[in-house]
């Protein structure tokens, strides 16, 4: 940790939000990001991420420089990003983009976006778009540890920090996920396929 | 190897998690079977393609409204604090109270020495004019005369500047603000820090006024400039004029005018801190002194915000220099550069006004003035003022009325007892004499 993170967190922990604006600015877009992959859509990712910093700056007295600050802060984020998600699974949120079973069949709600053009039909096919929607559909835990290892980059140590459980449990779980990733993308990818055809 | 466990250890394999061993034979198995090659470069793409994700943006408003909750937030943990903080003023409010209070009682009862010091300065202008060290006036009215000046003007600089021990001269003390705004010389690399630790942390910008009557102007310049030299100070600027004057004697009207040639020396000398009341003394005993100044000036709350806001401005760069890393466009970069070079033009302003504090803190600052006069001359000016009489002969006057009202007093009251004895002596005297007076009737 830098001499200036250092100062900068001391008077963040009296209360200076100057100081605690400064220190989180290059952090705050990857929480963002972190909480867009978890959440899967920039409203929540907003929310959350706010939600997250907001909580950071709460708690930052407690933060005895134990870990770095930057895991200590992506802790955060995921841990509100999963209370988040886990809180809807009880109350039966319905996603905007996902599907209801109705008596006529499969109904897929969807958000549409202004670039939507028939060109782009074809990009959303694409790989990128694929892994985005699979991963969207991931369970909470695995989708996790895709997002804070294989987009943002984090160690096995990062990560085992930040989810607070063992870097055992860590390897397993960034093993699982991947698996499960290729498996759903296997499947939409020959869905997509017998679509086009 | 079974597939599964080479399934197994895939994700290992790739975030070269595995030691050797484990990678030889993970390879090993991958060169003979194609199923897990397959399985392999599926999961290393998928990984790729995760990494490839593009990263979005923060929202337009994110920031902002971010900054709104903080400050909410901030207000909230306020109130709770605020009573606690409320505390803490109250308690700072009673010191700072007692604190005045303690002050004005010493202020107001060396008001009582007033008198005496003013008997003192009438005393005083018996000083040698010739003679080298400064004859201290006694401490007594030192001390009554610093306090009176304290309970007249109230400054906090005052207090400052006595517990430094202004030194056993007595002095009057008046603050210069202007002295700090006038440009100085560089310093003379003496060590800021020294000094300002040697004054526990206060920072007073110290500066005299001396202005002394004086038997050779050339022989005391000289000496100045010695003394400050070897102090490690210098002398800022020194001008000696010969001045022409057409003299005309009162005595003889009609005698034609005579020419005396006056010399008046103009010095500003810079000295040592620490040196000061030394250098101060010695040049006010080099003659008859017409009259002098201390003036101090606390800096202290302007350097150490001075000091913040260059440590916050440096904060500020280093960050900046951070987003100029991270910028990517040509305007990006432009408007860091701006804003770079804005904070680094105060900064340099504000380090400047520092090292600018540093060196008049360092080094006081001493005017002199002086005049040349004839050894005669200099006797003559001690006969005090037509006022100085007047005001003497005045206040001996009212002190003759109260002593004779006092006597008075005092003469009255201590006859009492006689007047008693008399009246009683009276009373039968004239009790008998009437008795007399009646026997004579019958």
């Amino acid at each position: 940790m830098s001499d200036l993170e250092k100062l900068l967190i001391k008077k963040s922990q009296s209360g200076d939000v100057e100081s605690f604006e400064l220190l989180i600015s290059s952090y705050d877009k990857r929480a963002y990001n972190i909480a867009y992959r978890i959440m899967g859509n920039e409203e929540d990712a907003k929310d959350m991420a706010q939600e997250a910093l907001l909580r950071v700056f709460k708690s930052l007295k407690d933060f005895k420089g134990q870990a770095a600050f930057s895991t200590w802060l992506y802790r955060i984020v995921t841990n509100v990003c999963l209370d988040e998600l886990r809180r809807r699974k009880n109350e039966k949120y319905v996603s905007m983009d996902s599907s209801i079973h109705t008596e006529d069949g499969e109904l897929h709600m969807e958000l549409c976006s202004d670039k939507e053009t028939p060109e782009s039909v074809y990009e959303r096919i694409e790989q990128r778009e694929l892994i985005r929607n699979a991963i969207r559909e991931m369970n909470e835990d695995y989708r996790t540890v895709i997002v804070l290892r294989d987009i943002q980059g984090f160690s096995y140590d990062e990560i085992s920090g930040m989810l607070d459980c063992s870097l055992g449990t860590v390897k397993s779980r960034i093993n699982r996920a991947r698996t499960m990733l290729r498996d759903k993308l296997k499947e939409s990818m020959e869905l997509s396929r017998e679509n086009i055809v | 190897m079974k597939c599964e466990t080479i399934k197994n250890m895939m994700s290992s394999y790739i975030d070269k998690d595995l030691n050797n061993i484990e990678k030889a034979e993970f390879e090993k198995h991958l060169a003979e079977c194609e199923e897990c090659r397959a399985e392999y470069e599926s999961l290393t793409d998928i990984i790729a393609a995760c990494g490839n994700l593009e990263e979005i943006e923060l929202p337009q408003n994110f920031r902002t409204e971010l900054h709104q909750r903080l400050n909410e937030e901030k207000s909230k943990r306020n109130f709770f604090s605020g009573i606690m903080g409320s505390k803490r003023m109250k308690m700072a409010a009673g010191l700072v109270a007692a604190a005045l209070v303690i002050a004005i009682g010493i202020g107001g009862s060396s008001l009582l020495f007033d008198n005496s010091m003013k008997m003192a300065q009438e005393s005083a202008p018996d000083m040698g004019y010739g003679a080298a060290p400064a004859p201290a006036a006694p401490p007594v009215y030192y001390d009554s005369d610093l306090a009176v000046n304290k309970a007249k003007s109230r400054e906090f600089e005052m207090a400052a500047a006595e517990e430094r021990g202004m030194g056993e001269d007595s002095v009057g003390m008046q603050f210069n603000e202007s002295l700090m705004a006038k440009e100085m010389a560089p310093s003379q690399g003496l060590e800021g820090q020294a000094a300002e630790s040697a004054r526990s942390g206060r920072m007073v910008i110290r500066s005299g006024n001396i202005s002394v009557n004086v038997e050779n102007v050339d022989k005391a310049a000289a000496e100045i400039r010695q003394m400050t030299e070897s102090s490690g100070g210098y002398v800022e600027n020194s001008q000696i004029d010969n001045v022409t004057v057409p003299q005309f004697p009162v005595y003889d009207a009609g005698s034609e005018a005579r020419e005396t040639t006056q010399k008046y020396a103009n010095m500003t000398v810079r000295v040592p801190e620490n040196r000061f009341e030394d250098i101060f003394n010695n040049i006010k005993g080099m003659g008859k002194l017409v009259s002098e100044n201390i003036s101090g000036s606390d800096i202290t709350a302007e350097y150490r915000d001075t000091t913040a806001r260059v440590d916050n401005l440096k904060i500020q760069e280093q960050s900046l220099q951070q987003l100029m890393a991270k910028a990517k466009t040509v305007d990006e970069i432009l408007k860091i550069e701006s804003e770079l070079n804005r904070v680094r033009t105060d900064i340099d302003i504000y380090t400047g006004n520092l090292k600018r504090w540093d060196n008049l803190v360092q080094l006081s600052t001493i005017y002199v003035y002086m005049r040349e006069l004839k050894p005669e001359e200099l006797k003559s000016v001690d006969v005090p003022g037509t006022w100085e009489k007047a005001y003497q002969g005045f206040i001996k006057a009212v002190n003759n009325v109260v002593e004779g009202f006092q006597k008075t007093l005092i003469v009255l009251v201590a006859a009492i007892p006689y007047l008693f004895v008399a009246g009683v002596i009276a009373a039968i005297g004239f009790l008998a004499a009437r008795k007399i007076k009646l026997k004579k009737k019958q």
